[in-house]
């Protein structure tokens, strides 16, 4: 596949500052400052950066409990979503969401989800007002092995297969739903085969190497574009840490989660692109510097921040402009 | 520069933690991201990496050492520093107090095993109050099962008694007919009125109820009927702790298993007030209850009536605390019948003389200053009301005001009035009966015993 330098280089910086940004929540948050919950993406960055590097901010993506990657991705402030995951007044979601509930709509990125199979219904909203707009947006949405069991993710791939609505399905099957490996709990076992009986295009590809799931990423998304409805990729890829911060990780072993560090998909774009001479390796130790200083400048005005003010408590709780208007999408004003 | 390594949080509720190994001694050198110790809290447990490269310079909890989180544990220094002076000391967690997650789940601080809590949750079994015979002390299933208690078997209607803080109340317990004792069934707490006894109208209730599945208790209030208590005081907090023990002694049958309280007049804003406070009622039900007791009184009388009542009040204020016995009058003297509610009391006076106890003022006092309505802001499960239109001893204002506070559903029944829709064979007593069934049926389980099927068996 043909990618020009700059949208490597931009690739990179992505997943090199997801990688920097959930290492760094890994070690502080166990310090104890950071109020409620967060699981990490680290080790899946391959997978959103893959899908998202197609995308304009006019395009969606749904997501998950494990969402901070997805956000990344799609090119919310890092410095947002810090304050937001500390509660913090300056946070994405002016810091009443936290971790779990960072969204962006302006960048198209329509919230993390603390409901497993939750995105499905959201991408196939968001996917219709794009096709009623007759715009060419697309939607991804992103769910996991657990959620492919989920009657909710199932009736969206049928809706969005009967309507032939601009959403790629993107199943990040990281091996375990929470703890229990999906050996065990997906029948079958072959998540993307489940697709084909929606009569939509569905491939597996490897979620550690970058190019493989851009690759499927472009032909799913051009496909949603030119209208001829959705696509589901199963993406299988692994994540470092546990579940959420605090899992001891009994149900893995060692060697297995070794074996899976060895293929690190960063290690693995930066050798692909240094070896064919595509990038310098220089070029990428200056990324991998300014990132490190970007998180580092994202705690410190984190934890420096404002808590959000008592007035606040009850804003951004319901949508402030009319009902009527909420139809906006819909050809015929909707009577409410 | 030293770097303090704090108890981590793990997970959303961790609030302190144990440290049940160290696997680096003082003095070793360490990586950051190595791991360095143990720790357990009541959920997980884990190990914790180092923060920070350098030397563990100082261990400051030792092993079995427990501290809340964010505590300062250990320090770690630079190849060759000194450790600080100044490291904090740990703070001590305070063992007498509740932790907040046991008394947000309510759970007794108690030895016992998952299955024995499970059942115990199932039943309502308060497990402070159960003796464990199990290793340690620990509640075990056999410990729940009801043994000491003669056991009661579901019979068409059977005399029950049981206590209430230390009374001992008389009821008529009502079951389905065919009931077994492994069988389960939802039970139904019955409140009777201002001064009514177990035996009138409401039995017919449980007839109906227990034709429907339902187990049903009927009592008398401490004071009244069959049950102890100073004779013919009525005082509504008193009789609402009854209703409670009422259900307590439904839950303690093995084959109930969810509860509701339904109640008639006075006897339905106890309802309305136990199920408010006391969250094992999945359903509630009052028939032409006042919701204010105040309001209710007073619209008895005319205004001057209403003042020398008062100030009848105030003399026995009074008299009560220089002589510690309060005036008794007539309950009419108390509730004021309408001419026609007077007739059809003076009917069933004759007939039960039992019922006509005279009544101390202070019960009045009482009455005036009971609330349900205030009492059932506070949010409740499902709630029915149910009024005649033509009510002229509870004005249907009462239940109107009850439903716009709880915003409950209000049944209003047009030409009916307070007593003359009570006779079994009247077909809005047949109506009233089928939309209690069918408001419980919304709310609680069912038994149907036609549709038990033992043939299937399930291990999944």
């Amino acid at each position: 596949m043909d990618m020009d330098r700059n949208s490597l280089v931009e690739a990179y910086r992505r997943m090199r500052t997801i990688r920097e940004f959930e290492d760094r929540l890994h070690k502080d948050f166990a310090g104890g400052e950071i109020p409620g919950f967060v699981h990490l993406y680290a080790g899946e960055e391959a997978v959103a950066v893959g899908l998202c590097s197609h995308l304009g901010d006019g395009d969606f993506i749904t997501s998950t409990h494990r969402g901070h990657g997805h956000c990344i991705a799609k090119g919310v402030d890092t410095a947002g979503m810090m304050a937001e995951i500390y509660g913090k007044a300056p946070g994405s979601c002016n810091g009443k969401g936290g971790s779990m509930h960072i969204a962006d709509v302006d960048k198209g990125m329509l919230g993390a989800n603390g409901i497993v199979g939750g995105g499905p219904p959201l991408a196939c909203g968001a996917a219709l007002s794009a096709k009623k707009r007759g715009t060419d947006n697309v939607v991804i949405c992103f769910f996991g092995d657990g959620a492919s069991n989920q009657g909710t993710t199932l009736e969206g791939m049928n809706l969005a297969g009967v309507w032939k609505l601009p959403v790629v399905f993107v199943c990040e099957n990281n091996g375990y739903a929470e703890t229990t490996s999906y050996k065990y709990s997906v029948s079958g076992t072959d998540i993307a085969a489940r697709a084909r009986g929606f009569g939509m295009p569905s491939v597996a590809v490897d979620g550690l190497d970058f190019f493989a799931v851009a690759e499927a990423a472009g032909e799913a998304i051009a496909r949603a574009r030119r209208g001829e409805g959705p696509t589901f990729i199963e993406a299988q890829t692994y994540r470092y840490y546990g579940h959420f911060e605090g899992d001891s990780i009994a149900y893995r072993d060692r060697e297995e989660e070794e074996s899976f560090r060895s293929r690190d998909c960063l290690s693995r774009f930066r050798q692909t692109v240094t070896s064919q001479g595509l990038v310098e390796a220089a070029d990428l130790d200056a990324i991998d510097g300014a990132v490190a200083a970007e998180i580092e400048q994202a705690v410190t005005d984190a934890l420096s921040a404002p808590d959000p003010s008592l007035d606040s408590l009850t804003t951004d709780v319901y949508v402030d402009f009319p009902a009527s208007q909420l139809w906006m999408f819909q050809d015929e004003p909707v009577r409410v | 520069m030293a770097t303090l390594v704090v108890m981590p949080k793990w997970g959303l509720s961790m609030e302190k933690g144990t440290i049940t190994r160290w696997l680096k001694l003082e003095g070793d050198e360490i990586r950051s991201g190595e791991e360095i110790a143990e720790i357990e809290s009541d959920k997980i447990s884990n190990v914790l990496e180092a923060p920070a490269d350098g030397v563990l310079g100082r261990i400051v909890v030792p092993v079995g050492g427990q501290v809340p989180i964010r505590s300062v544990i250990a320090v770690i220094v630079a190849v060759g520093e000194e450790v600080p002076t100044d490291i904090p000391g740990p703070e001590p967690v305070d063992t007498d107090e509740v932790p907040e997650a046991e008394t947000a789940s309510r759970r007794p601080a108690v030895k016992v095993n998952p299955r024995a809590r499970r059942l115990a949750d199932e039943r309502g079994i308060d497990l402070t109050r159960i003796v464990g015979s199990g290793p340690g002390g620990m509640i075990t299933v056999e410990d729940l099962e009801p043994g000491a208690a003669p056991s009661i078997e579901p019979k068409p209607v059977q005399r029950v008694h049981f206590y209430s803080d230390g009374l001992e109340l008389a009821g008529l317990l009502y079951c389905p007919e065919g009931l077994e004792t492994t069988d389960t069934a939802p039970g139904v707490v019955l409140c009777v009125g201002f001064t009514y006894l177990k035996e009138l109208v409401l039995p017919e209730l449980a007839k109906e109820l227990a034709a429907a599945g339902y187990v049903s208790v009927v009592f008398d209030y401490r004071g009244f009927g069959a049950s102890d208590g100073p004779k013919g005081r009525l005082i509504p907090d008193e009789q609402i702790r009854d209703a409670r023990a009422a259900a307590s002694f439904l839950d303690s049958l093995p084959f109930v298993e969810e509860l509701a309280i339904v109640g008639l007049s006075l006897g339905g804003s106890h309802a309305v007030s136990a199920a408010s406070m006391d969250p094992r009622f999945r359903a509630a039900v009052a028939m032409e209850s006042p919701a204010s007791g105040g309001r209710w009184l007073k619209s008895l009388r005319r205004h001057h009536e209403w003042m020398a009542f008062l100030a009848d009040l105030e003399r026995d204020r009074l008299t009560r605390v220089e002589s510690g016995r309060s005036r008794t009058v007539d309950p009419t003297e108390i509730m004021v019948p309408d001419p026609a509610s007077l007739d059809f009391l003076d009917a069933v006076y004759r007939e039960y003389p039992q019922m006509r106890v005279a009544i101390p003022l202070e019960s009045a006092e009482a009455i005036i200053e009971y609330e349900p309505e205030r009492r059932a802001e506070t949010g409740m499960c499902p709630l029915l009301l149910i009024h005649g239109a033509d009510d002229t001893l509870v004005p249907i204002a009462e239940s109107l005001s009850l439903a716009a506070v709880t915003g409950a559903r209000l049944e209003i029944f047009e030409g009916m009035g307070h007593f003359d829709w009570v006779m079994p064979d009247d077909p809005r007593f047949r109506d009233v009966s089928a939309l209690i069934i069918e408001f419980l049926g919304e709310s609680m389980m069912r038994w149907i015993p036609e549709m038990i099927d033992t043939s299937i068996t399930s291990d999944v």
